[in-house]
């Protein structure tokens, strides 16, 4: 949590503050990208330039925001405008992917699953459900934080994030499985 | 309870959001109910799995190699009167803006009169008295003054007939540049869009 009085500080024109607090933001920053984009150079330029704009527009953050969501909302905008600009062709519709009964009764020992694999089955996420995931596991952020970061109601951030981790299921359940990857 | 109800209580429940009675309603439907208790592992895993990944850090200091882009964004006074230091900058998009809609519709309109102009004779000559019917309710004496928005409700050739806006009769008479210049214009007001919707945060980076 960025101190209260380090925001101020950068606010009041305290360049040295504002540098301490882009510092302290970094990994935040980056970590969402990353997760976002599953990509270290287009998380890399993402974060640059959400690091840029908070510099920029510091003094419009108001103390009404939680000041991580207000940068989780820099951040996760900026990925995805990033991610329509790369994939504008791919359109990332739902799998909509039903449990099927009976389906696992039969499937005996669990294991768990290989982060890779993880990472892999978040990238195929239709957007919106990404950035609640990652929002969710990578900040720990709750429904409520997540609905001001990303400017949804909390019903929605829970619908997306209820429809990901199910999906999410599947596609696990398909790797461990040794099927189709990537 | 169905097992629906049930889904959305495993769901809720791994996000440390359920009460100890409902907890108690899915842990007992578990019992009757081998489907769901297997899922509930399933969906288990898949948050354990999403708590633990990894940490990651970028390979070198992402402020360090922004500092001197930083430099140059706010050179001289950084920011001892953020919201009024943004407006003049945020007045001149907005001013730069104004200019081009009022190119863009200046344009059209203009290109409306001249259709307006060019329908007149045609009418005239074409059609002669004839266009006294046709016209409906416009006033379509040879001295009237142009009206070109009702004008370019008369279908001619390349203009659209859904609205008799400045706008599509600008593109009609366009000829060629109806689709060039409509789809600049949808440009432009997506940017004029994004730029709401980015609102606080999202002023200078548009591009």
């Amino acid at each position: 949590v960025v101190a209260p009085e380090l925001i101020k500080a950068a606010q009041a024109g305290d360049r040295d503050a504002l540098i301490t607090l882009l510092r302290e933001i970094e990994p935040h920053v980056y970590k969402t990208a990353y997760y976002t984009l599953n990509n270290e150079q287009d998380a890399m330029d993402a974060s640059q330039e959400a690091l840029i704009r908070i510099y920029q527009k510091i003094g419009t953050y108001e103390e009404r925001a939680q000041f991580k969501t207000w940068v989780q909302r820099i951040v996760t905008n900026i990925c995805i405008d990033s991610f329509r600009r790369s994939k504008p062709s791919v359109s990332i519709e739902e799998h909509d992917m039903v449990f099927s009964s009976g389906r696992f009764v039969e499937d005996e020992v669990l294991t768990t699953f290989a982060a890779k694999d993880i990472v892999a089955a978040i990238d195929k996420l239709p957007v919106q459900h990404r950035t609640v995931v990652v929002l969710r596991y990578l900040q720990d952020f709750s429904y409520a934080e997540i609905a001001e970061s990303l400017n949804l109601p909390i019903n929605t951030v829970k619908s997306y994030l209820f429809r990901a981790r199910q999906q999410l299921q599947v596609l696990l359940q398909d790797y461990q499985k040794g099927g189709v990857r990537g | 309870m169905s097992c629906k109800e049930v889904r959305e209580l495993m769901q809720r429940y791994l996000d440390h959001d359920l009460n100890e009675m409902e907890q108690q309603t899915m842990v007992s439907h578990f019992s009757r109910c081998p489907e769901c208790s297997v899922f509930f592992e399933r969906l288990q895993q898949v948050a354990e799995g999403l708590e633990a990944l990894p940490d990651v850090r970028p390979p070198f200091s992402l402020v360090d190699s922004i500092l001197p882009r930083l430099d140059e964004t706010l050179p001289e006074r950084p920011i001892l009167t953020p919201v009024s230091a943004d407006k003049p900058e945020a007045g001149r998009r907005k001013e730069r803006r104004r200019f081009v809609s009022r190119l863009i519709y200046g344009g059209t309109a203009a290109c409306a009169l001249f259709l307006g102009v060019f329908l007149f004779q045609t009418l005239d000559h074409g059609l002669g008295t004839g266009a006294k019917n046709n016209a409906g309710g416009v006033p379509t004496a040879t001295s009237a003054p142009v009206v070109p928005e009702q004008q370019t409700v008369i279908p001619s050739p390349g203009s659209t007939t859904e609205s008799a806006s400045p706008r599509n009769a600008g593109t009609g008479a366009g000829g060629g540049g109806e689709s060039r210049s409509g789809r600049k214009h949808r440009r432009s007001e997506l940017a004029a869009f994004n730029t709401e919707i980015g609102g606080e945060f999202f002023g200078a980076g548009e591009e």
